[in-house]
């Protein structure tokens, strides 16, 4: 099964400095170091926060996760943060290897995701 | 590297004289078959696979194109360089011939020369690449050999030690692979069993793998409680992990005399209990993050009290995903389901029984994941005064 990427910036609401990325089809060892090549440009750039929607990742294998743990190491160490969204039940299985990680945060939906960065951002502007 | 006057050319052609001047201006230099058609060139192409094809392209039945494509799906000649000779100039012909898999494109009439330094070229760019790809074959069959030597195959001195039984197997899906397990015998009232899976396959897995099982034989020597070893050998592998591998583990203490089995999990999928009596079910609940990722983790212990004859079996996720050929996974419950009937039965024999069901599943599906499994059977051991574990 192949695996389609998108990267897409998102260009305003409340997370404008985050990337999304949609993956469509499964995330293996083949598949991954396409991932890791095309979000390389990215993670050596500015941005801070990558949002991975997964509604229509079938299938991942521990060579996927490593790609996600790669991205929330770089992320985490400029205070950014790795987002995954709509995790499938066989996705959200695989998941439980690196979801109590720090910088990594694990939404429902689009909604619950931006209500959280909407409330750290309030947070980030009042520190300032 | 093969000499070029070893190497075999395969002239295809369905006019016999301009099969006669190929032969006439290579025979002195290489050897040759021939065939004057699309038909004949694929059996042949089949029984003594060639190191070269001259291909003509407009023949009566299959035409140049299609039997390029074919010899591109056959295993024998997926590699191999093909080249046409056609009288068709047009660009749209050689872009074609480009597409269904040609290494070059020389159009007739042709001057003999530039016929034979191609030629030449072509089987060259072949010996190099042969050469190259039986390297690496040799360098991993020696790294295979080298990983297969850090996991434990002999188990009958533990067996008598602490009476139990073992059965082990470890079954990488490429040459070199991931997986892992390791029994350390860290005194005579604890026996440390552990079983990993580190991310990916192959040669960056393998080279994580080694990292893994060395650190954890260590510190099994030295740790006595599962989820200690488990946090220590996180912390090691933590440290200088720029490509974030990680492997999930499994970590058990086995105390002999009280039989009692503590196991620590990190990430791991739980291993199965069959007992003695009784049905087979998963021990243990919280997951646990895999090692290697972020420094500073703890981690949770479950206790069973196991009894004479109960085993547990741990395994990778390379028997749970194994795909058969319609894509369908192996999947958990059809593993608890099928351990049922390997109740009562020796530790090797469990864990052969197991690997045959998977591959039954598989029929013939190439091995996806790296494959380890290894069973402890309590009172299992050669040493069973009782005598009633027959050896697989």
């Amino acid at each position: 099964m192949p695996l389609d990427i998108q990267i897409q910036k998102n260009p305003t609401g409340e997370n404008a400095a985050a990337l999304t990325v949609t993956l469509i089809g499964s995330l293996d060892t083949v598949t991954a170091p396409d991932l890791e090549r095309q979000l390389a440009p990215w993670l050596g750039g500015p941005v801070a926060d990558i949002v991975f929607d997964l509604a229509q990742l079938k299938f991942i294998s521990s060579a996927g996760l490593r790609v996600f743990s790669v991205t929330r190491k770089t992320l985490k160490e400029r205070g950014g943060q790795a987002s995954f969204l709509n995790l499938q039940p066989q996705i959200r299985e695989v998941f439980d290897i690196i979801k109590a990680l720090p910088g990594v945060a694990i939404f429902k939906d689009v909604a619950e995701l931006d209500r959280y960065l909407a409330a750290r951002q309030r947070s980030h502007r009042e520190a300032t | 590297m093969k000499k070029l006057s070893d190497c075999r050319v395969l002239l295809v052609d369905d006019t016999k004289v301009n099969l006669d001047i190929l032969v006439e201006g290579l025979k002195s230099d290489h050897k040759l078959s021939l065939a004057l058609n699309g038909e004949t060139a694929l059996q042949i192409a089949a029984r003594t696979p060639p190191d070269l094809v001259l291909l003509d392209i407009v023949m009566p039945g299959l035409d140049g194109y299609e039997v390029c494509r074919r010899l591109r799906q056959m295993p024998e000649t997926a590699d191999v360089p093909i080249m046409f000779l056609s009288s068709l100039e047009e660009v749209q012909n050689k872009t074609r011939g480009f597409e269904v898999g040609a290494n070059d494109y020389l159009t007739k009439p042709f001057e003999m020369l530039e016929v034979k330094a191609r030629v030449r070229s072509l089987l060259k760019a072949k010996a190099y690449n042969d050469a190259v790809k039986e390297h690496m074959a040799g360098e991993l069959r020696v790294a295979r050999e080298i990983q297969m030597g850090m996991v434990p195959r002999d188990f009958a001195a533990v067996e008598a030690a602490y009476r139990v039984g073992f059965g082990a197997v470890l079954e990488p899906a490429r040459e070199v692979g991931g997986d892992l397990y390791g029994i350390c015998t860290a005194d005579p009232e604890r026996l440390v069993i552990f079983l990993g899976d580190v991310s990916g396959k192959g040669i960056p897995a393998s080279m994580f793998m080694v990292r893994a099982i060395t650190l954890a034989r260590l510190l099994a020597r030295q740790t006595v409680e599962p989820e200690r070893i488990l946090a220590r050998l996180n912390d090691e592998l933590a440290a200088d992990n720029p490509s974030c591998m990680f492997v999930t583990f499994l970590c058990a203490v086995f105390e002999p005399r009280s039989r009692r089995f503590i196991l620590a999990n990190a990430g791991h999928c739980w291993p199965a209990l069959l007992p003695a009596h009784g049905a087979p079910r998963w021990v243990g609940k919280n997951l646990g993050t895999a090692l290697g990722l972020e420094p500073g983790l703890t981690f949770q212990r479950a206790e069973l009290a196991l009894g004479e004859g109960d085993a547990v079996i741990f395994y990778t996720d390379g028997v749970t995903e194994a795909f058969n050929p319609q894509e369908a996974l192996y999947g958990s419950e059809r593993l608890l389901a099928d351990v049922t009937a390997f109740a009562g039965q020796p530790a090797p024999a469990i864990t052969a029984g197991i690997l045959r069901q998977v591959r039954g599943f598989a029929a013939g599906a190439p091995q996806s994941d790296d494959i380890a499994i290894l069973t402890l059977k309590v009172g299992g051991g050669r040493a069973d005064p009782s005598g009633q574990e027959p050896r697989a």
